[in-house]
């Protein structure tokens, strides 16, 4: 469990001082997955790296599992509790072969070769890289997508109960963006904690139990994503969007076509229109 | 993120001085560099000095702000000054404790050799101080202009030495997120010995390369692609224009050229 209490982080630069994080609290329970949405410069990256430890707060503290991760020693060994991946992790792709770069969390772990090995081998099949294929290329050689699963399968490696992902598919083609997700997804049903920062309303609808809306730096809204999508109103008046399904929705019911709250995925929506149809209580009018 | 780098140490202020063309405060520069050596004496470093007081009380460029650039090379004002002082053999005995002698010899060339450093301290730094660091590229290409017919490559120069101070702060902020990057995956890189440090620094310096090879090559594209190229008929967005106050600051630092070479 990772909680942060009254977190709250400022920078000094020539202008004065700045806080890029008015106080927070936020507590991830095990298992959830939580998604962040807020525009550039809401403060989500600087709330990912107080996290995982990147950052140190200007006041209150960050807790995982009891510990305090101000204490340099749970801070070393916090890479194996917590994953983090930046935007565009390819680019921190840098040994000779996918499965050096994969090994290099483990081993400043202080792993053995053998456990070393079979955790290159569980990340790149839990990132559906076959290792016959890729474990001997040179990372420079893949495509954008398999990049992407590399540098992740990198971040996983040491089996982290808790993943940070920052955009984990931008820039993706569709395809690549759907596998990902999917990909995604199984970590969080195989048990995995996971807090992403996403610009797709859908995909956040789709994947999150959790919802945490950031704006200036401060927390302005948390719930699940019914009672956050439910408020399509507000989110629009700070320049953030529902999901499609979900506008498509409210376009309908203003229409005065029925449809009950809480549609967040095209799946919900067709099944929900679908059941008003057959039960014949829209007739003409639309 | 937080990045407040300042390259060089260019000061931003509304002055004469700023506004000087690049070429002229380039040749200042270098005439009072030889006054600075053609001067012989107390009083001839003297003048230079009032000299150049003049001329940071026209750049109102704060003497904090003077102290501070300074402070890094201050450790080679110390050098000669107690070399001088202790070393010193000749002339008449001051002090003495021991071994130690302290001559009016010794005394004068300290003084005399630290004010000239830090003369000529003084003066380059408010060369960069006023100037930003592109317009000394780009003043610089536009002396070594007349040169193109003997084969120097000056545009192509000017070229490359302001996108590389453009990409200074660029290719910080890469290394700072590759640097997070591999430390959330367990790289500790303040700790063991030189070599240790050394050997992490390649998970970093790896992607840092390869993304600027990267950078390179878009910024190559888009330059093509807007059918960039160099050569003669090319204009430039900062015009260079002599004004007269460049003729002036040319004529004083002439007529101080002068003064230094007849009276002292």
């Amino acid at each position: 469990m990772l909680a942060l209490e009254g977190v709250s982080y400022t920078y000094r630069s020539h202008e004065g001082d700045v806080t890029a994080l008015k106080p927070l609290d936020l507590t991830i329970e095990d298992g959830t997955f939580l998604g962040i949405i807020g525009h550039t410069g809401s403060g989500k990256s600087t709330l990912l790296q107080l996290m995982c430890g990147l950052l140190s707060p200007s006041s209150g503290r960050v807790v995982v599992d009891g510990e305090n991760i101000a204490d340099k020693r749970v801070r070393n060994r916090l890479h194996l509790k917590i994953g983090m991946a930046f935007q565009y992790p390819e680019y921190q792709l840098f040994a000779p072969t996918v499965a050096e770069d994969i090994a290099f969390g483990p081993r400043n772990a202080g792993l053995s070769a053998t456990e070393v090995d079979k955790r290159v081998r569980l990340a790149m099949e839990r990132l559906r890289l076959g290792y016959e294929r890729f474990a001997h290329a040179s990372p420079f050689e893949l495509s954008g997508g398999e990049k992407r699963r590399a540098a992740l399968a990198g971040v996983i490696a040491t089996d982290p109960k808790l993943l940070i992902l920052d955009e984990p598919t931008a820039g993706l083609d569709p395809a690549g963006r759907s596998e990902l997700l999917g990909i995604i997804e199984e970590f969080n049903r195989s048990g995995m904690t996971l807090v992403m920062v996403s610009h797709s309303m859908d995909d956040i609808a789709r994947l999150a139990n959790r919802v945490l809306v950031l704006k200036d730096g401060a927390a302005v809204m948390q719930g699940t994503p019914t009672e956050v999508f439910g408020r399509g109103d507000f989110l629009r008046s700070i320049n953030l969007g529902v999901p499609q399904a979900t506008e498509f929705a409210a376009e309908l019911r203003a229409q005065g076509f029925p449809l009950p709250e809480g549609l967040l995925t095209l799946e919900t929506l067709a099944s929900a229109i679908a059941h008003e149809l057959e039960s014949g209580s829209v007739s003409r009018g639309i | 993120m937080a990045f407040d780098i300042a390259i060089g140490q260019y000061h931003h202020a509304e002055s004469v001085i700023h506004r000087l063309d690049v070429r002229a405060k380039l040749t200042l520069l270098f005439g009072l560099i030889a006054t600075v050596f053609l001067a012989d004496g107390f009083i001839g470093l003297g003048v230079v000095a009032l000299f150049v007081l003049i001329v940071i009380a026209l750049s109102r460029v704060p003497v904090i702000t003077i102290l501070k650039a300074l402070a890094p090379v201050s450790i080679f004002l110390l050098f000669p000054l107690l070399f001088n002082t202790f070393l010193a053999r000749e002339g008449i005995e001051v002090f003495r404790v021991g071994f130690i002698l302290i001559t009016e010899e010794g005394l004068y060339k300290a003084g005399f050799m630290t004010l000239r450093l830090l003369l000529l301290f003084l003066t380059a730094a408010l060369l960069t101080l006023t100037t930003s660091p592109i317009a000394l590229c780009d003043g610089m290409a536009k002396m070594l202009e007349p040169f193109e017919r003997f084969g120097v490559p000056a545009f192509e120069i000017s070229l490359m030495a302001s996108i590389a101070l453009r990409f200074i702060p660029t290719l910080l902020e890469d290394f700072d997120r590759i640097r997070k990057a591999q430390q959330a995956r367990g790289a500790v890189f303040d700790s063991g010995g030189v070599l240790a440090r050394l050997r992490t620094l390649v998970p970093c310096l790896v992607p840092l390369f390869a993304q600027s090879f990267r950078k390179a090559e878009e910024l190559a594209n888009a330059m093509e692609s807007r059918c960039y190229h160099g050569g003669s008929n090319r204009t430039h967005y900062h015009e260079f224009r002599l004004a007269w106050r460049d003729a002036v600051a040319a004529g004083v630092c002439l007529v101080l050229l002068l003064v230094m070479v007849f009276f002292f």
